[in-house]
């Protein structure tokens, strides 16, 4: 067995295990499949039997593993719900986010100004999008900070002046910029600034991560890019995303050819939703994830609502290539579907 | 549709862009065409539609064309057959002046004044009118251009996309067997950015008839003018009743029919079945998903799209763990299949991913499921009801009362009769202008 997929084996069958011992609503699921992790992964194949959870009953349910030894935190998400999350798995979804940063060359020792799209560390927990923002910061070290996004009386709004002025001053200056944060934010500021584009300095970095919906978001990422590198002078090539679902510690790092790539510690698959059956390449289906880095939930194979396909990448990396297409459900043709829920909404 | 295919009002539609100034000039082309129809006595308008019907029957020469050119699953065809059999059953002038003469009296009155009680009142086309349909059942469009036919009205039917092929045969057909009538239709195809043609269309027409989502509801009530006349069929959520009175008569293979037809997509089909009891409830999901297992085999599922069978994994997924927290029971197809049935202890009304997916709740009393319906009272259609003949004034009373648009046996919650009301509107009263006049 290459090493590599023993190691993976070996951390899925831990944390399989784990979850198995301590949640009794992930217990019952592996006993609905006839699942037992401490028997049932002792090859590499054995991986295509772990039970999957959908991202919709994590939402829906918590699926926390509350183990006595291991405190444990609810983070907000901003959208109202919390998800758990402990030490251990603060520590996993960090490693595996730097390794990654790492492997990309995205790691710089030279001081850059972070023009970050959250509000400045407040006196509150912070929701898990922007503790995932702040982590990007970390990969090089700040010269200035600068937060887009500010606290106000009705909530958190967007400091459009304080963004465009910081993105002006460095580009004059020529300091090395990193520019963080969902991609409408990012759109945003690039459409602000179209008429009056700025060039940020070499080495400036566009990383986002989050949902691609929104009035500002192009149609297409080959058009935001597009975007960016009109609006802020950083080439296509340095305007990567990373995805990362706040239910599944790792993150998926764009390549320099805009694909990403399953990393030696994931697999993912493009598989038919209904079925789970992985799909040929090129065929669109939902992203399917297998990772050990979560101890707070039961996520080590958890199948998702997005939209996304394999492919080949032009890259020359061995590790998988996908795509994520966007978000699938419900389609705009469900239209009694979208009446009802938001009459019982109301 | 390929734009060197299509016909409006009798002409070849010239390929390219639809311009402003070709939506009005098309407008302005129905209204000389219903001015037409008006002329043609109701009797004749009739007799033509009824000779549609060997065409479009079983061996029909279009019907066979369609079934050759759909290009839709092969699963599928059972249904579709289904669908064209009730379509072209419809087609009997008999039939046509039934609805016609539930709605509107004395169909008579589209030719002249009817005089009743010293008054006398004439039914005036509207004029041209724009159908806009998301066709998810593919023959409701046609059917629909077939409720402003025998109202005299020249109808621009905004074509829904996959229904090309079916609307343009349906037009050949029709200009076969009566050219006057085919040269009063006009589909058409437009592309959701080219707004500039949509205002105009919208705007300048008589009367608008959408069968679509909400948004494109609410899009041509801006669009449409003063004056014109707007039908509009949103989108609407229909269910089943079971009294524990209604279990002993209840036909599983017959509600299994209200779930499954048209693969659920119509209206009418029930996506939630109230049940009187929790056991009841349990035993009922059970019994309704042997026989939607059954019914695979004489019509079966088609596997839906990508977006329906995440919503439908979602559904199961969730039950799978309310099963194991104790708050819910799932019954899912093991093969291709798409027939999912939850019971779950969670009794508010919640929509289904459709393709033969429903929930199964628990009630106490007519009361509880009065106040159950209240939040989506807006959205209701049909109740389909199984209940005691002694129950049936109070069931019926409630569900009126909560907003239901329909009420019916279980077992024909897909297949309403000719001259019932659509979503509880009369279609046709609401395609004619009245006039009243002295006897």
């Amino acid at each position: 067995m290459d090493g590599r997929v023993e190691m993976l084996l070996g951390a899925l069958r831990e944390v399989a295990i784990w979850h198995h011992e301590r949640n009794p609503l992930y217990r019952a699921r592996c006993e609905h499949s006839a699942f037992d992790p401490s028997r049932h992964l002792e090859q590499p194949d054995d991986v295509e039997r772990l039970p999957y959870v959908s991202v919709e009953v994590v939402r829906r349910f918590g699926l926390a593993t509350h183990a006595a030894e291991m405190p444990w935190a609810d983070v907000p998400t901003g959208t109202g719900r919390t998800l758990p999350t402990d030490a251990e798995t603060e520590a996993r979804t960090w490693a595996m986010l730097a390794a990654l940063m790492e492997h990309e060359g995205l790691v710089s020792a030279r001081a850059v100004h972070h023009v970050l799209f959250a509000p400045p560390p407040g006196t509150g927990p912070r929701p898990a999008g922007e503790r995932f923002l702040s982590m990007l910061a970390e990969f090089a070290p700040p010269g200035a900070v600068t937060y887009g996004l500010r606290e106000s009386r009705n909530g958190l709004s967007i400091d459009d002046a304080a963004v465009a002025e910081a993105l002006r001053r460095s580009s004059i200056s020529g300091e090395p910029v990193r520019l963080i944060g969902f991609p409408a934010l990012v759109a945003r500021i690039a459409r602000a600034l179209e008429t009056w584009p700025v060039k940020l300095g070499p080495g400036s970095l566009v990383l986002t991560s989050g949902g691609w919906e929104g009035p500002w978001v192009p149609r297409s990422r080959v058009e935001f890019r597009a975007l960016v590198e009109r609006s802020l002078g950083v080439p296509a090539g340095r305007v990567l995303d990373i995805y990362r679902l706040g239910e599944h510690a790792a993150s998926f790092v764009e390549c320099p050819d805009h694909r990403f790539h399953a990393p030696v510690f994931s697999r993912v698959r493009a598989v038919d939703p209904v079925t789970l059956m992985p799909l040929s390449e090129g065929q669109p289906g939902v992203l399917a994830l297998l990772g050990p880095g979560s101890t707070a939930m039961p996520v080590h194979a958890l199948v998702t609502t997005d939209v996304g396909r394999m492919v080949e990448c032009p890259c020359g990396r061995g590790a998988p290539a996908f795509e994520v297409l966007g978000r699938g459900g419900r389609g705009p043709h469900r239209g009694f579907v979208e009446r009802v829920l938001e009459l019982i909404d109301r | 549709m390929k734009p060197q295919e299509s016909f409006a009002f009798g002409e070849p539609l010239v390929p390219g862009r639809l311009t402003a100034d070709a939506a009005t000039t098309l407008v302005r082309q129905g209204r000389d065409r219903a001015a037409a129809l008006r002329g043609m006595p109701i009797e004749k308008i009739l007799d033509a539609l009824g000779r549609l019907r060997p065409l479009w029957g079983r061996g029909g020469a279009y019907r066979e064309t369609y079934l050759r050119a759909r290009t839709g699953d092969p699963r599928g065809a059972p249904m579709v057959e289904l669908a064209l059999d009730r379509f072209a059953a419809a087609l009997v002038p008999a039939l046509l002046k039934r609805r016609l003469a539930a709605q509107l009296g004395d169909p008579a009155c589209l030719d002249g004044f009817v005089a009743a009680g010293g008054r006398a009142t004439r039914a005036e086309p509207l004029g041209t009118v724009l159908h806009v349909v998301s066709g998810e059942v593919f023959v409701e469009p046609v059917e629909l251009l077939v409720a402003s036919l025998i109202t005299k009205n020249a109808s621009m039917m905004r074509c829904p996309t996959g229904q090309e092929a079916f609307l343009r045969l349906f037009q050949k057909s029709l200009e076969e067997v009566a050219p006057e009538l085919a040269a009063a239709t006009a589909v058409l195809s437009w592309p959701g950015n080219n707004a500039e043609a949509e205002a105009a269309v919208a705007g300048q027409v008589d009367g608008i008839v959408v069968a679509a989502s909400a948004g494109a509801v609410a899009a041509y009530r801006r669009l449409a003018s003063p004056a014109a006349t707007l039908l509009e069929l949103s989108p609407r959520a229909s269910f089943a009743v079971v009294s524990r009175a209604g279990l002993t008569t209840l036909s599983h293979a017959a509600l299994a029919r209200d779930v499954a037809l048209w693969d659920q997509l119509a209206s009418t089909a029930a996506q939630v079945v109230y049940v009187q009891g929790i056991a009841e409830a349990v035993s009922t999901a059970g019994g309704l998903a042997a026989a939607l297992e059954e019914l695979e085999a004489e019509l079966p599922s088609q596997p839906g799209t990508l977006n329906e069978r995440i919503e439908i994994a979602r559904l199961r997924d969730t039950a799978r763990f309310g099963e194991a927290a104790g708050a819910a029971k799932l019954f899912a197809s093991t093969a291709q299949a798409l027939w999912t049935v939850v019971y779950e202890e969670d009794r508010r009304f919640l929509p289904s991913p459709l393709r033969r997916s429903v929930r199964v709740k628990a009630y106490d009393s007519p009361a509880e499921l009065a106040s159950l319906l209240a939040p989506v009272r807006a959205a209701l259609q049909t109740a389909g009801l199984s209940v005691s003949g002694s129950e049936r004034a109070e069931y019926v009373d409630v569900l009126s009362r909560a907003g239901v648009r329909r009420l019916c046996a279980i077992g024909r919650m897909n297949l309403p009769a000719i001259d019932e009301l659509k979503d509880g509107l009369m279609e046709l009263h609401r395609l004619v202008r009245w006039v009243e006049g002295v006897a």
